[in-house]
């Protein structure tokens, strides 16, 4: 078995019965060499028998207990197969020509994961090509650049170098997603653990993707912003922003976040910004299993090659 | 509960309907129980933009915005509002926000509020919510549809243009017809109905301003969605919110008002004799109608007008206070609401002459509360407010002679009969609670994440939430402390902190910004302090000036008394001669005031008679005609009646002549069997009854007509008197009847003529049998002459000629003598 697509979902089964057809239309021209699970992150067994009714070539994997997108995929992952883990989001709709370009990139030993070019209404993201910088000391995600869809261009043979691949739709080999028990529980319930696994690559010497030959449409509709309140899904994305740097910044780049954070305190104070001080105490109550990470990021055989300090140097310290 | 009661104005700064009773309505929340918080803009006065402050007031805090001038984008929402309203709520956590009002500040703020998943309760007190114009007018005062985004964009266009023709006027979206020449007129017409590129206008601007109301609309209608109640004080509002588009839950809530100043009230009555005591309060502006009221009650007799109000339409405001002036009512100008208790308890009648479609004003309310009746223009929601000569009086919205003839009615005695207390703002209150629970669930139910992944995580998020600032900002300070200290120990978060504090954070900014701002008061009290010095030298030196200047007014008033002694013995004699010129020219202005006065009241009479007398009039014509109608009426219903009557007759005739018809064909019966015996006189009989039936018959067929013409006028009568059914079925059974009646006379007069044929036939046969029997007695006569004849001759033969012819049965047995005796001898057949 080469290729096993992993799809954690809740009881999203609007957005499956768009995304599941053309995953399977596009499974299906690699024979056996395939499957595909659909990880019932409800915690009531809501998905097995309408996937049996709806698309019995589905394997449903039932979780006991809903515990969000990194505990569910790592679930799935447990349950696989295949040698190649595809992770999707069930509001993911993949474009024919999907699988083989991204397979072929991963074949590079070098490559750690590799992502589609992901669109949003047809539209380049930040999630298509993205690079991390450093603004008022934060880490922020920005968009690097906009490359055509379907087509490699010259000197981008390798594929294009990201800062991570998007959670939504990456391919990474299992063994290597498994030796690091997936995605780090640190940064539950979301945002930011595909950006630390990636980052985590990065730094071990580790190359990460992406190939425009493959293209994924990404509606966001998923479950988080239809059932979670905005406040909380931006308190999550802030409190996880902060527990990245503390577990990846370094020299430089680390004093000038803690010389923002200071500014940002003071500033937030001064204009009784209570949103912006919550979101730091929520960081800080995850403080002793920060450092913990971060020692454990920090004994990683690391390699601050050419290609990690491009992407942190030059892009990165805009102050 | 925690709510904040969101608006777009409050009570010092605005003091109209919506901003009292926000804040009459918070107070009484707070009194309820809630934890009420106002959030509402202010002028900047020496603070920054954007800046909030909290004020303490009895029972609840506001939350004051500064604002200062506004500047509202296209779809209405102000620069920064909407931020400031978030950081608002995150720092205060109300569990559900009210918007009283949003205009000046933009519908963006409901997304601010539901975006944070608090829930949005609005209270619509007119059409904002739907139309930019609220007011729904045209400048032209012509209703506006809020759906009509083409005709918005035409009132946009027509404000550009009424800046054009009225410079420097502010005109405030309406225009009066007299404010304008032709020209303007007509230019402003283009504008609404017709091409606005006569009026100078672009095709692009033309579309701009259309595209323009419908993005204002739409982002209105969109915020909208998002609401999770909408509350209308009337039906009417209720009604235009729905057709205008709002799809969000709707019902309506009427308003209360605090009605603890009116309960001690001690009114001040009218004196017999004394005016009519009329109030308008409230805003001066086009809208609310104040000038057809000045109008209306211009030389009015025994009405005595106060007009409380204030204006930001100045030039409306002016003319409004030399229309007063001209009509002898008095400019009370600006009140506070305090006062408004005591200026009600001494006002008789309170006149709202809106020409806007109002929705519920307060001041109806206020009115009521202090047993005070009004007259109000019948427009928008005032029906539901005003019930017409209960609590007040309505009349013809713009209806200016309607208006004068109510208070000409007033003032000479007609009174209302019940003014109830309107709704208790403690009331409103209870109920918005009511529904306040039902949306925003309590502190101890506040919702969680259903996802179990996420309960730790919503579970610290709800516990900082629910520290004070002060635990919030300690922790937050030795959490950075400590991280600091963890990950570079090099420098202290102090040391960070100070350095932030100084080098070019945004702190340090808007620090360096205030320094700047206070070294520029700074200098700027320098100058007014030199300023003032210079003033004060220049005072002093006016000072010696005027002292000088008084040594030589002192001198010179010397001369000029010894000039006024010599003058004022002729003074004296002019100002005696004056005094008289200026008595009789007063008593001249007097006279002709008083004449014109009383032409005018005069003219208006006489249009009031004129107007009575074309009533009467009217009335008397419709009255000749009704009665000309009725007497009509009765003749057709008498005509009809008699007819009916004859119709009765006829038909007992008719009765009549079918049981004479009965008795003659039972007597005819008799008579047929009677003609049976007497074959003959069968035929004779038959005829007369032939003749008899077929008279029948023709009288029949001329029932049968009659019946067909009692139909006709049945149908007629139908059409007539939709009254009369039970006749017309009677008289249907009746020709039911007939109809029946004569198909059994038919039937009897063809069993008759069948009997007849019989008869005839019988008596045929009867004929031809005697014909025959006449036939053989003639043969048997010749043959027993015959046979006489033989007889003599054989008698004649046997005994001589004889002279007597002997007697038959002699003969008979001579005869049978003769037989036997001749034996065989056989007579020849065909002789006997």
């Amino acid at each position: 078995m080469k290729l096993s697509i992993l799809i954690p979902a809740l009881d999203d089964r609007e957005l499956l019965k768009e995304s599941l057809p053309l995953v399977l239309t596009e499974a299906a021209v690699m024979g056996e060499e395939w499957e595909l699970l659909v990880i019932d992150d409800t915690g009531a067994g809501a998905l097995r028998d309408w996937l049996q009714a709806e698309f019995p070539l589905a394997r449903c994997v039932e979780r006991a207990v809903n515990g969000g997108f990194a505990a569910a995929t790592l679930t799935g992952a447990e349950e696989a197969k295949g040698e190649v883990l595809c992770v999707l989001n069930p509001d993911v709709c993949i474009r024919p020509g999907f699988f083989e370009p991204l397979l072929e990139r991963l074949e590079g030993s070098d490559v750690f994961a590799v992502a589609p070019l992901v669109l949003r209404d047809g539209e380049q993201t930040d999630e298509s090509l993205p690079e991390l910088v450093q603004e008022d000391g934060a880490v922020v995600i920005r968009r690097a650049a906009v490359v055509e869809p379907g087509a490699v261009a010259p000197g981008y043979e390798e594929g294009y170098p990201v800062a991570f691949a998007l959670g939504g739709a990456f391919l990474v080999r299992r063994d290597e997603f498994m030796a690091q028990a997936g995605f780090d529980s640190l940064f539950e319930p979301f945002y930011f653990e595909d950006v630390d696994l990636c980052w985590s690559a990065w730094r071990s010497g580790r190359r990460v993707v992406v190939d425009p030959r493959a293209v994924a449409e990404h509606s966001n509709r998923g479950t988080i912003g239809a059932h979670v309140p905005k406040r909380l899904v931006r308190a999550s994305i802030e409190k996880n922003r902060h527990l990245f740097a503390w577990k990846h910044l370094d020299g430089e780049a680390l004093e000038a976040y803690l010389d923002g954070l200071g500014e940002e305190l003071a500033d937030a104070v001064a204009s009784e910004d209570r949103e912006r001080i919550t979101w730091l105490t929520l960081a800080l109550d995850q403080l002793p299993e920060s450092l913990k990470a971060r020692r454990r990021a920090q004994a990683l055989p690391r390699d601050h090659s050419a290609t990690v300090s491009t992407l942190i140097k030059s892009n990165s310290i805009r102050r | 509960m925690r709510v904040c009661l969101l608006t777009h104005a409050l009570t010092p700064h605005e003091v109209t309907g919506v901003e009292n009773h926000t804040a009459q309505l918070a107070a009484a929340l707070a009194r309820a129980g809630c934890e009420v918080q106002v959030f509402a803009p202010c002028p900047l006065e020496g603070t920054w933009r954007l800046a909030q402050r909290v004020e303490e007031r009895c029972g609840y805090e506001v939350h004051w915005l500064a604002l200062g001038e506004r500047r509202p984008d296209e779809e209405g929402n102000e620069p920064g509002a909407a931020e400031a309203f978030g950081r608002y709520l995150d720092r205060e956590r109300p569990q559900l926000v009210h918007a009283q009002h949003l205009i000046g500040l933009g519908p963006l703020l409901v997304a601010e509020a539901k975006g944070r998943g608090i829930p949005f309760v609005f209270t619509a007190h007119d059409a904002w919510l739907v139309c930019e114009e609220y007011r729904l007018l045209r400048p032209d005062f012509v209703a506006l549809d809020p759906a009509e985004t083409d005709a918005l964009g035409r009132v946009f266009l027509a404000r550009k243009l009424l800046d054009r023709l009225l410079p420097g006027a502010d005109h405030q979206g309406l225009v009066l017809e007299r404010d304008l020449n032709d020209e303007g007129r007509a230019l402003l017409a283009d504008v609404l109905d017709g091409d606005p590129r006569t009026a100078g206008f672009e095709s692009e601007e033309i579309e701009g301003m259309r595209r323009r109301a419908e993005r204002a609309r739409s982002a209105r209608l969109e915020a909208l969605r998002a609401v999770d109640l909408v509350l209308s004080p009337t039906e009417f509002l209720a009604e235009v919110l729905r057709s205008g588009g709002v799809e969000a839950p709707l019902e309506v809530e009427p308003c209360g008002i605090d009605l603890a100043p009116f309960r001690e009230l001690e009114r001040t009555e009218r004196a017999p004799g004394a005016p009519l005591r009329v109030a308008f309060l409230g805003g001066v502006s086009k809208h609310k109608g104040l000038h057809d009221l000045l109008e209306a009650a211009d030389g009015l007799e025994g009405v005595a007008l106060r007009v409380h109000g204030t204006s930001s339409d100045r030039a409306y405001s002016e003319r409004c206070r030399a229309l007063a002036a001209a009509a002898g009512a008095e400019w009370c100008g600006p009140f506070t609401h305090d006062e408004l208790p005591g200026i009600l308890a001494a006002t008789d009648v309170v006149v709202v002459p809106s020409k806007w479609p109002e929705n519920a004003p307060f001041v109806i309310r206020e009115a009521f509360a202090a047993g005070v009746p009004v007259i109000a223009a019948d427009v928008g929601a005032m029906r539901e407010s005003v019930r017409d000569g209960v609590d007040g009086w309505l009349y013809p919205a713009g209806d200016v002679l309607a208006l004068r003839a109510r208070l000409l009615q007033l003032a000479h005695g007609e009174e209302a009969r019940t003014v109830d207390a309107p709704r208790s703002v403690e009331d409103q209150a209870a109920a918005l609670l009511e529904r306040y629970r039902g949306l925003a669930p309590s502190e101890s139910e506040r919702p969680r994440a259903r996802l179990e992944h996420l309960e730790v995580l919503t579970r610290r998020y709800e516990a900082a939430g629910d520290m004070s600032w002060k635990e919030l900002v300690e922790r937050a300070l030795d959490g950075y402390e400590r991280l600091c200290t963890e990950l570079s120990p090099g420098a202290s978060s102090a040391r960070r902190l100070t350095r932030a504090l100084t080098t070019g954070s945004k702190l340090g900014e808007r620090l360096a910004e205030g320094e700047r701002a206070r070294a520029w008061l700074g200098r700027a009290v320098d100058e007014s302090r030199r300023s003032e010095e210079e003033l004060d030298a220049r005072a002093r030196w006016q000072e010696e000036s005027q002292s000088a200047l008084a040594e030589q007014a002192g001198w010179l008033k010397e001369q000029l008394a010894a000039r006024e002694r010599e003058v004022e013995a002729v003074g004296a004699e002019r100002d005696a001669a004056r005094a008289e010129r200026e008595d009789a020219r007063e008593e001249r202005a007097q006279v002709a005031t008083d004449l014109e006065l009383a032409s005018a009241e005069a003219r208006w009479l006489k249009g009031q008679v004129e107007f009575s007398e074309g009533e009467v009039a009217r009335l008397e014509s419709e009255r000749r005609s009704a009665h000309k109608d009725l007497e009509e009426r009765t003749r057709a219903t008498e005509w009809l009646e008699g007819e009916l009557a004859e119709r009765d007759r006829r038909l007992a005739h008719a009765a009549r002549e079918l049981e004479d018809a009965e008795r003659a064909r039972d007597a005819l019966r008799k008579e047929s069997e009677h003609r049976r015996e007497v074959g003959e006189r069968t035929r004779e009989e038959a005829d007369w009854r032939g003749e008899v039936l077929s008279t029948r018959e023709e009288e029949l067929a001329e029932e049968r007509r009659r019946s067909l013409g009692v139909e006709q006028e049945l149908a007629e009568e139908r059409r007539r008197r939709l009254g009369t059914e039970e006749a017309r079925e009677h008289l249907d059974a009746e020709v039911t009847w007939l109809r029946e009646t004569h198909d059994a006379l038919r039937d009897e007069v063809a069993f008759l003529r069948g009997e007849v044929q019989a008869r005839e036939e019988e008596r045929a046969r009867w004929a031809a049998q005697m014909e025959s029997l006449r036939t053989q007695q003639e043969r048997l006569l010749e043959h027993e002459l015959w046979l006489r004849g033989e007889l003599r001759r054989l008698l004649d033969a046997i005994s001589g000629p004889s002279e007597e012819l002997p007697a038959p049965d002699e003969v008979a047995e001579r005869v049978s003598d003769a037989v036997e005796a001749l034996g065989a001898s056989e007579p020849e057949e065909g002789e006997g």
